[in-house]
């Protein structure tokens, strides 16, 4: 029926990362805005990702994705404030976490994967080395363990000439391999749970579409679960089984990947659908969404954020958050859900 | 006679000498563009599409003519724009008629100017417009572009992604250019304001009769606004066409390529 | 994410904590521009029976060794050494700022040449530089600015030439080409402007250093010289008496110096905050 690359775990065990109503803000910069509370910027946010399944986190940029994974690997700015709500993983409630704690899950739980693969890495370091680091951090390696291990890594993710990259510094390498190499590093956490956001940007087409390849590949090897964040809706869709649509830092619609696309149930997800290039449609059927993410920073922010674009506005949008329809208790991502006023 | 006519175009680059060797000339080159021929008819786009390195920004730098080529001919409506060398081309006669759109937004606008100034720019200095009427221009140039006129007084960085490239529009079109080459300007734009943008310039296609030479590694925005393909790999055209043609049935291996990778929002694949 | 944009007339907005920074300079000048006349004694007049005497009621910061108030001394120097650091400072600023945009602009051989004269130029000890100087053009104020305003010359030389040569060919920079400017035009009223916040550090820097230039030369006996007021003749003066116990003649000018020198360090800090368009909002 679907083309899916992974069907949904069943039966849904203990999620391995449970994110329940979060909201993080950010402190006021002037101490004029003291008086006032400060604004999340994700607010009330909940999602669950399974073992070994792959979540499409999916919005606009600005839109807190990249905040939401900065979370999840403790790695917020001192200015950002967790505001409300839990974040656990495999168990582990993170919010009150120990630096010590942090280390181990960052050793050998979560690893994450960034935008910007060649300013991820020391530019002054060859990526052998930078490869043996991670290892031997995380157990007492030999030199040539590390080594070998290093090697055993880039064949993994597929680099060429792997023995000669070794010594590679990454301004010697593509922007393609550098991606390489970082999921390299991630993977020598071997993490139950990969952060991924926008791997892809900036990389050529080909190599965007081998990237996501190497990392469905390597997920369902390892049965590693990955959270995806892009803008994308493509390649959400082909890479992800379940997906969750954010705007302006609230969760607006989440659920199986094939039912959110072809079914939208929220305006916004319909938006974005409808300004995606498809095969068959001229430039004419497509839609931009009109404006842009509200200013988070202004005092008549609406409830529902996305009220000032919305084509189905009502009246309550503006004081009342929605209720998510359908209604659950403790929603699986197994269920198709959205918030929104103009289901109920 | 089409309107934008690219024969021959060359350029190299001389490759960094190893130590202890002089520059000479048997010194390697990288030959970013190799023999690069195109056709732009009026009103018409053209899509020029290759991965990074394949000398498609290049190519657009040269037809900007903000760079020489090693050999080759450029001609915009019979007139050859290589005569005039790239340091002297800002006065040149037919400067107004060709310009270009940056990737990077925000870093083609001059960090001091408001988006005001910046559109003014070129038609203080090519039209030689003041006052009110300079004013009146700018609203328009703005308006062409959508750009709210509430986000004239901004200075780039307080701009988004999506308005400076609104703001980089309104510059280039603001003096009617016959020509506008725009490289790869929606790359780093999300998906619903490269849609905006896209449909604006079609708009300014079909509306002011600009052509459009439209630089960019994704085949599926090529498709949408161009109704001409080139495919450049390794400094040479290896695929033109109609778009049609290109993309249903293309003939060089390494277009196949491309088009395997563009992906399906519905279906299978 | 958007910061919270506020417009406001003067941009950087202005209210006592965007004013606070100038306000010593603000004071150091209007001391300058007043300077003698508010001297409540002559500056010259020596006394000798009232020699070294430590601070009181009628000689604020005490005499010298020859009976002079040594506050009235110190603020008649402040005109002197300012407008020997400002002279000194805008002279190489100017130039080096000039030769070495233009150099960075054009590129090529000369640039590497002039690259390699400004190394030369560094690698003499700049302080032993003035001294020459000095000594070859002869004892007098204008030597002294001369001197300082040469060793200055290498820095404003390489900023300008490194800032103006990584910006040529930037994007905003072709844009400016493809609007129909000229390259004359670019390297003036594109290039120049955004060198103003770099700039601006820079010469608050040098105004320390020329201050702390013209009053080494003076205290080694070599350009100003007693009985002229100038702080670093002050400290000369000064420095013979610590020993004996009378350390208000050497310790006020040296005061002096330091308040003149962190006042510009202030006053530049705040001037590349008001020149850089980010801190607008």
């Amino acid at each position: 029926m679907s083309a899916n690359p992974h069907p949904p775990i069943s039966p849904p065990a203990s999620p391995l990362l449970e994110v329940r109503d979060l909201s993080i803000g950010f402190a006021a910069a002037q101490a004029a805005q003291a008086g006032r509370p400060v604004l999340p910027t994700i607010e009330r946010l909940s999602l669950h990702v399974q073992p070994g399944q792959t979540l499409g986190l999916v919005g606009e940029s600005g839109s807190g994705k990249s905040l939401l994974a900065l979370a999840v690997m403790g790695l917020l700015p001192p200015t950002a404030r967790i505001l409300g709500g839990s974040l656990q993983v495999a168990g582990q409630n993170l919010l009150n976490a120990t630096p010590g704690q942090w280390q181990q899950l960052r050793r050998h739980t979560l690893a994450m994967v960034f935008q910007n693969p060649r300013q991820a890495l020391n530019p002054v370091r060859p990526i052998g080395l930078q490869l043996q680091d991670a290892l031997q951090s995380r157990a007492p390696l030999s030199r040539a363990q590390a080594q070998a291990q290093a090697l055993a890594l880039l064949e993994q993710v597929e680099i060429d000439q792997a023995p000669a990259r070794l010594k590679a510094y990454p301004h010697e390498l593509s922007g393609g391999m550098c991606q390489r190499v970082l999921l390299a590093l991630a993977l020598s956490r071997e993490p139950r749970l990969l952060l991924a956001d926008e791997p892809t940007t900036g990389l050529d087409i080909t190599t965007q579409a081998a990237i996501l390849k190497l990392l469905t590949r390597l997920a369902n090897e390892r049965h590693m679960a990955t959270l995806l964040i892009t803008h994308n809706l493509t390649m959400a869709r082909q890479h992800c089984s379940h997906l969750a649509v954010m705007h302006a830092g609230q969760l607006v619609e989440a659920g199986p990947a094939d039912q959110v696309l072809q079914q939208p149930l929220h305006p916004y997800t319909r938006g974005l659908r409808a300004a995606t290039p498809q095969r068959g449609l001229a430039l004419a059927d497509l839609q931009a969404m009109p404006g842009g993410l509200p200013d988070l920073g202004r005092a008549d922010l609406p409830a529902c954020r996305f009220a000032e674009r919305c084509p189905q506005v009502q009246t309550r949008c503006d004081t009342q958050f929605p209720e998510w329809r359908p209604q659950a208790s403790a929603p699986s991502e197994a269920l198709h859900r959205a918030a929104c006023w103009s289901l109920i | 006679m089409a309107l934008l006519e690219v024969q021959s175009l060359v350029k190299t680059y001389p490759l960094p000498v190893a130590p202890g060797q002089r520059a000479g000339r048997d010194t390697a080159v990288l030959r970013a563009v190799d023999g690069v021929s195109l056709r732009l008819e009026a009103g018409q786009a053209l899509g020029l599409v290759g991965e990074s390195g394949s000398g498609k920004s290049t190519t657009a730098a040269l037809v900007a003519r903000l760079a020489d080529p090693d050999s080759g001919q450029i001609r915009l409506d019979g007139e050859d724009l290589v005569r005039v060398p790239a340091r002297r081309a800002a006065r040149a006669p037919w400067r107004a008629q060709v310009q270009l759109v940056f990737q990077d937004a925000a870093g083609s606008l001059n960090p001091r100017h408001t988006a005001q100034e910046a559109i003014a720019q070129p038609l203080q200095h090519l039209a030689g417009l003041s006052g009110q009427a300079l004013q009146r221009r700018v609203l328009e140039a703005a308006a062409l572009a959508q750009l709210p006129e509430a986000l004239l007084q901004r200075l780039p960085h307080q701009l988004s992604g999506g308005q400076a490239a609104r703001v980089g529009l309104a510059r280039a079109i603001g003096l009617r250019p016959r020509l506008l080459i725009l490289d790869e300007p929606t790359s780093a734009l999300d998906v619903s304001v490269q849609m905006g943008l896209l449909q604006r310039l079609d708009s300014l296609r079909r509306e002011l009769g600009v052509s459009l030479l439209f630089v960019s590694h994704d085949l599926e925005v090529v498709r949408l606004l161009c109704q001409q393909v080139a495919v450049m790999r390794r400094g040479r055209i290896v695929e033109n066409g109609t778009t049609e043609q290109v993309m249903e049935s293309p003939r060089h291996p390494y277009t196949a390529q491309l088009m395997a990778a563009l992906g399906e929002l519905d279906g299978a694949d | 994410m958007n910061a919270r944009t506020e417009t406001s007339p003067t941009g950087a907005g202005f209210s006592l904590r965007t004013a606070l920074p100038w306000l010593p300079l603000a004071a150091l000048l209007a001391l300058a521009v007043a300077g003698p006349a508010l001297a409540p004694q002559d500056p010259l007049h020596t006394a000798v029976e009232q020699a070294l005497r430590p601070p009181s009621a009628r000689h604020w910061f005490g005499t010298d060794v020859l009976g002079r108030d040594l506050f009235s001394r110190v603020l008649a120097a402040t005109r002197l050494d300012l407008l020997m650091a400002f002279g000194a400072v805008s002279a190489s600023a100017t130039v080096g700022t000039l030769l070495g945009a233009a150099s960075g602009f054009v590129g090529g051989r000369l640039d590497r040449w002039m690259g390699r004269l400004v190394d030369v130029l560094m690698a003499f000890p700049l302080f032993v530089v003035a001294l020459a100087l000095v000594a070859a053009l002869g004892n007098s104020v204008g030597s002294v600015v001369w001197a300082t305003a040469v060793i200055n010359l290498p820095f404003y030389l390489r900023l300008a030439r490194a800032e103006v040569a990584s910006r040529r060919d930037a994007a905003w920079v072709q844009a400016a080409r493809l609007a129909g400017l000229g390259e004359a035009r670019v390297l003036l009223q594109v290039l120049l402007p955004s060198l103003w916040p770099v700039l601006a550090v820079q010469v608050s820097l040098n105004l320390g250093w020329a201050i702390l230039n013209g009053a080494g030369l003076s205290f080694l006996g070599l350009g100003v010289r007693p009985p002229t007021p100038e702080w670093g003749v002050l400290v000369s003066e000064g420095a013979q008496h610590i020993l004996s116990g009378q350390w208000w003649a050497a310790l006020f000018p040296g005061l002096a110096l330091f308040a003149a020198i962190f006042s510009f360090s202030l006053a530049g800090d705040a001037c590349r905050d008001l020149l850089d368009p980010r801190q607008r909002s």
